[in-house]
């Protein structure tokens, strides 16, 4: 450790003095007491209780003894050392024998206690000792003790003052005994006591002295070295806190002196402070005191910094012997500013550079100091005062630099050596103490040379980091010292250091977003970036400068026309966020309405660019939804919007909100929050994203404008869609938005996340353009124009079409005349604005079999469009053809006569011309033979119009041979008709279509013949009554056939009734079987009419009945009659039922 | 009387300052941000008394010392006063803390300031600029 430390003589040291105590009497009974003595003095602590209610303190106390000398006392009682005055006085003897204290002892205490008298000392004590004999112990003790004796005669009223005690080392066994524990707590206490007095007294004394400050001729020195005297004396007591204290007290004292000094008179001791300073050597710590330091500030010898120094010097020991080094390093930078202060407001002339030479040679030694310490949690502490310590110095050092020349960019001149000279001699002179020597050669060293003056520059700026960042206090290390740093590599020209710096202090004010450091940093970096050449960065900056508003409007337009030169200048491509350049205000998609994607995207943004620039491009990118959902997991559709104001987000969306009570009156109003969840989140907590890079080849589908200007403020901007005809279909999102500046300066930003649009992909599609409810028929001809509606992704350019049908379709076009199921039409097209093309064409398509009764008949028309590449498109057209007519026949039976009937129900919402029909009978095979028919048809007009609904029918009569039974065989069982006509609509008579409609008859023949009626059963009248059973009678005869007669044929009947009007009460079914031969047979079933009136008699439901069979193995069944097969010849007839015959009939 | 005084958002960023000698705001932004270490530093060992907002002097150089002091919210106060205006003492200094804190809660219970947005209340300007002519 190199502090400096005053030696011999001159070294006043606290440490080596005691509380000192003066013994008289038996020297050498003393002698052999004075060890055990003060060591169990200083065995264990004492509390030290002090008026005026200050806090009580442990105190150790170790004494010295000291031979009273009554001269030496005189003297130390004048003297107003604290320090090496005798704090208490004792008188030991050891006589216990009466007459030897009569005759001598008493003298001898009588003289030593007029010494005390003399001297006005109250702090006395006497102890005598009692050596016991063992031998004599049983002797009877004497009535009064020598003891007894001294104290009537010296301690009347202080009985505390006269002790007794056994001694110890010849009474080893009592040696702990409580007379010897009780002589040592009265002697401790007796001596804080006197201690306490003294104190009390000399802080009277200090007082006083200090009431008498405005005497012209008080001096604070003289008054310093009183109070240090206290301070002196608490640090022999080992009281290292409350010695501070009274430091403490003289320093703010001294402060507050200096503080005055402007305002008031001047005070004569401070004017001799006040001298031109010669010295700036600093001792800043001595474990010692400076004899010749304190004469000298008796004298008033010390210039203002000496005296500080003394001062802090004195503080500083007590803190390390207090073990707090820390407080050391603490106190230092406020000792330095203050001292400093001190300096300017005493008007105190200093040569140059001397304040920053002693605040470097402080700084040093503390740091010195600080190195010193040992424990590491101690050490930790310090480094937190040492690096501002660091800094100051750097800072210091810089001056120092400037004013000698010593900085790496220039040369020291004849008078900068001079000035060197001037300050390391102010350095040496002073003390002639050894002093701390390490920090003056380190100084001197380091202003010997421009080279060495660097290396301790960075040597301390380096520590100064190190230290700042080893705390984590980044933004001192990096704006505090990173920005003197740079600040130096700009003398020494070592530009690539200078920009490290910068960009780390950037980087600390852009994350704290301090835009006035931003732009004094930025201001620095450009340049820098200019100097190394750095393209990229330089525009960067420069950008940013131009676009900052704390900057002046020259600065901004300057930049800016620096970084446009650059840019031509150079060919590096540039791609910056957009950030603070340009301010993105307003997203609007404006979707067209009929195809649903965006005409137009409408971009307010804000421009912070000094001047008007035109851009080659603006463009947005998008993103497809789908590949938008793998980006992102969070997706949202209900967010999305189409529009999107970036302010908005602080208008709350309200809403009133009314209640009311359950009877529907108004209870109360309010407004409300809707979605309020998302707007109380905390937004401040997010910090601020730094921007991320983009790439260029995000940029695939762009909505863009080309060559926009944008002028300063707000700018209003149209962008759209291109070449959506490549893009598929879906949910686009808008993405990142470009701003190219310059051909090579791009803008890029992220679009605010749900701002979409939706693109229909629309297929080329063909559809026949029919008049409102119009349909197209089948079988005639009809005119229809096809319309083609290219889609999205077509081409353009279609070189020729191709068109084929289903089979049973044909066409042509509108002026050909042959139908034809496939035909090429060939171009120029008129291709229309919206990409479709309108093919007139005629349709036929051919009548379906009509037997099935179809309703529609379908068909297909493919369009194959070709370009001149190869490329097709096929497109499918469905066509739905409806029947003009539907034809419907039946068969028509009068006991054996039989009749064809046809009937044609028109469904065209034109008229129908329909010419004579004709109809043609074939009995099928084995006889083939034309069957004579017999038209019953009125006379035919040429042409028959049918409107839309209205059937026409027509009827013949199959002109069977005979009626005769006999004959029924001729014909087949089976008659195939066809049915020929022509028909045409009515506007085109001359385009007319033949039908031909063909169908068959089978079994036509009549079987059976069936009459029933319904009669009154008994005796009750002629007429059926309601609720009288009635007989129902059914008569069936068969064809008589000769074949047929022979076999026995069964049938089964079923009588059918209206539930509501009759009851039927006998068996409602039953098998008939006609015995070979037979030709009749009749039934007689009971019925009940149920109501009155005319009712329709029941009827009856006849199958033909096969009987089970056990040898051939088969079961019964029942087969129904074919058309025309049974005959009811009652069919239709109704019956007149009486109402009930009531009792009041009867009784007439 | 105060050089400087400067509001500082929980993310650190200026919310508003305002100084004496428009000369000196450059200097004195870079010590107010230099001390935004300091009160970090103080936040993070833990404050004993939770109610205890001020933070003392964080930082002093030979013209400026920088006073903090630090709301719930980790809001930022900073007043910057000469050194050499011994005058000041602690007292004042937290006085002049209250009187900021006190009119930057009224500036916060006005629904049309946006938390976070930077300040431009006239009331809390008033406040702040009698704080460094130093009649309030």
């Amino acid at each position: 450790m190199t502090t400096a430390n005053p030696i011999g003589g001159d070294a006043l040291r606290i440490s080596d003095h005691k509380p000192l105590i003066t013994y008289a009497g038996d020297k050498e009974l003393f002698e052999n007491l004075k060890l055990v003595l003060s060591q169990s003095l200083s065995q264990e602590p004492i509390e030290w209780r002090r008026q005026y209610a200050r806090p009580m303190k442990m105190v150790t106390l170790s004494t010295e003894f000291v031979p009273f000398n009554k001269d030496a006392v005189a003297e130390q009682i004048n003297s107003r050392n604290l320090v090496g005055r005798p704090i208490m006085h004792t008188f030991w003897t050891q006589c216990l024998d009466m007459e030897v204290y009569k005759s001598l002892l008493r003298d001898e205490i009588e003289k030593w206690m007029f010494e005390m008298n003399k001297h006005n000392i109250i702090d006395w004590v006497i102890v005598v000792v009692e050596t016991y004999d063992l031998r004599k112990h049983n002797k009877l003790l004497p009535r009064t003790t020598v003891f007894d004796k001294i104290k009537s005669d010296f301690a009347e009223k202080k009985a505390d003052r006269c002790l007794s005690v056994i001694n110890p080392p010849k009474s080893e066994v009592r040696c702990g005994s409580s007379a010897w524990r009780a002589l040592i707590a009265n002697v401790r206490l007796l001596i804080l006591s006197a201690f306490d007095r003294l104190f009390l007294k000399y802080e009277d004394n200090i007082r006083n002295y200090r009431e008498q400050r405005n005497d012209p001729s008080w001096s604070f020195c003289k008054y310093f070295l009183y109070q240090e005297e206290l301070a002196f004396a608490l640090q022999m007591l080992g009281l290292h806190d409350e010695a501070l204290v009274q430091y403490d007290e003289l320093d703010a004292m001294f402060t507050q002196f200096i503080l005055n000094s402007p305002v008031g008179n001047v005070p004569h001791w401070l004017t001799e402070f006040q001298g031109v300073l010669e010295r700036w050597s600093a001792v800043l710590y001595m474990e010692n005191i400076s004899r010749t330091q304190r004469e000298a500030i008796k004298n008033r010898k010390l210039s203002l910094l000496e005296f500080r120094c003394y001062l802090f010097s004195r503080q500083a020991s007590l803190l390390m012997a207090a073990s707090k080094p820390w407080q050391v390093a603490e106190r230092a930078l406020i000792f330095l500013h203050q001292a400093v202060s001190d300096l300017k407001t005493l008007e105190i002339d200093c040569p140059k550079g001397s304040v920053a030479c002693w605040v470097l040679q402080c700084c040093a030694q503390i740091l010195i100091i600080c190195q010193t310490v040992k424990k590491s949690a101690h050490l930790e502490e310090c480094s937190h005062h040492t690096a501002p310590l660091l800094y100051y110095s750097l800072k210091k050092l810089y001056e120092l630099g400037e004013l000698c020349g010593l900085l790496p960019d220039s040369v020291q001149t004849t008078e900068q050596l001079h000035t060197v000279q001037v300050l390391c001699s102010g350095m040496q002179s002073g003390h002639d103490l050894t002093a701390a020597t390490e920090s003056v050669a380190t100084l001197k060293t380091a202003l010997s040379s421009s080279e060495t003056f660097s290396k301790h520059y960075l040597d301390v700026a380096e520590l100064a980091i190190s230290t700042y960042k080893h705390n984590k206090l980044m933004r001192c290390a990096h704006s505090l010292v990173g920005l003197e740093l740079a600040k130096f590599y700009t003398l020494s020209g070592d530009t690539t250091k200078r920009t490290a710096f910068l960009v780390k202090a950037l980087k600390l004010f852009e994350q704290d977003n301090w835009k006035l450091l931003i732009v004094q940093t930025n201001l620095e970096l450009v340049k820098c970036f200019k100097k190394i050449g750095n393209v990229d960065q330089f525009v960067k900056t420069c950008l940013q400068l131009a676009s900052s508003s704390e900057c002046n409007i020259q600065v901004r337009q300057n930049h800016f026309d620096q970084m446009l030169s650059m840019i031509q200048e150079s060919n590096v491509e540039c791609f910056y966020p957009m950030d603070g350049v340009i301010v993105l205000d307003q997203i609007d998609v404006k979707s067209n309405d009929e195809d649903n994607y965006p005409s137009i995207v409408s971009l307010k943004f804000k421009s912070n660019l000094p001047r008007n620039v035109v851009c080659p491009k603006i463009s947005i990118s998008v993103v497809i939804g789908s590949a938008m959902k793998k980006m992102k997991n969070k997706f949202n559709l209900a967010k999305s919007t189409y529009s999107y104001d970036i302010k908005k987000d602080n208008v709350l969306p309200m809403a009133y909100n009314h209640n009311y009570q359950q009877d529907g009156h108004f209870a109360s109003t309010g407004i409300l929050c809707l979605n309020q969840k998302s707007y109380l989140k905390r937004q401040d907590s997010q910090r601020r994203k730094p921007s991320t890079n983009f790439n260029k080849n995000d940029f695939h589908d762009i909505i863009s404008a080309n060559s926009v200007t944008i002028t300063p403020g707000i700018n209003v901007i149209d962008l759209t869609l291109n070449n959506s005809k490549n893009m598929e279909s879906g949910i686009y999102f808008l993405d990142k938005l470009s701003i190219l500046l310059e051909s090579r300066l791009e803008l890029l930003t992220s679009v605010p996340f749900g701002l979409m649009f939706a693109l229909k992909n629309v297929n080329s599609t063909a559809r026949l353009d029919l008049s409102d409810n119009q349909c197209l028929f089948a079988g005639v001809e009809e005119m229809s124009i096809l319309s083609l509606q290219f889609g999205t992704k077509s081409k353009k350019i279609i070189d020729k079409i191709q068109l084929h049908s289903t089979p049973g379709l044909t066409f042509c076009m509108k002026d050909d005349t042959e139908f034809c199921s496939e035909i090429y039409v060939k171009s120029p097209f008129s291709m229309s604005s919206n990409n479709s093309v309108s093919l007139p064409i005629k349709l036929f398509a051919q009548l379906p079999p009509l037997k099935d009764n179809p309703k529609t008949v379908h068909h297909k028309l493919w369009v194959k469009c070709e370009t001149s590449l190869d490329d097709e498109e096929v497109i499918c057209v469905s066509i739905d053809f409806s029947l003009p007519f539907t034809v419907a026949y039946r068969l028509h039976t009068c006991h054996y006569r039989k009749f064809v009937g046809v009937n044609i129900t028109c469904h065209t919402d034109w008229s129908l011309a329909l010419r004579e029909p004709k109809i043609i009978g074939i009995s099928q095979p084995p006889t083939n033979v034309m069957v004579k028919l017999t038209s019953l048809n009125s006379t035919f007009k040429p042409l028959t119009y049918l409107e839309n609904g209205e059937t026409i029918g027509y009827l013949w009569e199959i002109d069977l041979p005979s009626t005769d039974i006999n004959t029924l065989g001729i014909l087949a069982d089976s008659l195939k008709f066809n049915f020929q006509t022509n028909y045409s609509s009515a506007r085109k008579l001359d385009c007319s279509h033949d039908l031909n409609f063909e169908f068959t008859f089978n079994n036509y023949k009549t079987l059976m013949l069936i009459e029933s009626g319904v009669e009154v059963a008994g005796k009750s009248g002629e007429f059926c009554r309601m609720n009288t059973v009635c007989t129902y009678t059914a008569n069936f005869k068969r064809t008589e056939h000769p074949k047929s007669l022979q076999n026995e044929i069964s049938f089964k009947y079923e009588i059918v009734v209206d539930k509501t009007m009759w009851a039927v009460c006998g068996r409602g079914s039953d098998v008939i079987t006609f015995p070979a031969n037979s030709i009749t047979q009749s039934i007689s079933v009971e019925v009940m009419p149920l109501m009155s009136g005319f009712l329709p008699i029941p009827t009856l439901n006849i199958f033909r009945y096969y009987p089970s069979n056990s040898r051939q193995n088969t079961e019964s069944k029942m087969v129904p009659f074919s058309t025309g097969q049974v005959y009811n010849a009652t069919k239709g007839v109704q019956t007149h039922v009486l109402p009930r015959v009531t009792t009041d009939a009867s009784f007439i | 009387m105060a050089l400087c005084v400067a509001v500082v958002s929980k993310e650190n960023a200026p919310k508003y300052v305002a100084s004496l000698n428009p000369e000196d705001e450059l200097q004195i932004q870079y010590e107010i941000h230099s001390s935004i270490d300091f009160v970090e530093e103080k936040l993070k060992t833990g404050k004993k008394d939770m109610r205890e907002l001020y933070l003392g002097l964080l930082y002093s150089t030979e013209n400026h010392k920088v006073y903090g002091y630090v709301t719930n919210t980790k809001v930022k106060f900073f007043v910057v006063i000469d050194s050499s205006n011994l005058l000041l003492r602690d007292n004042e200094i937290r006085f002049m803390f209250r009187k900021l804190h006190t009119a930057y809660t009224d500036l916060m219970c006005n629904p049309f300031y946006i938390p976070g947005d930077y300040i431009t209340s006239e009331n809390f300007d008033k406040v702040a600029r009698g704080i460094l002519t130093g009649n309030s």
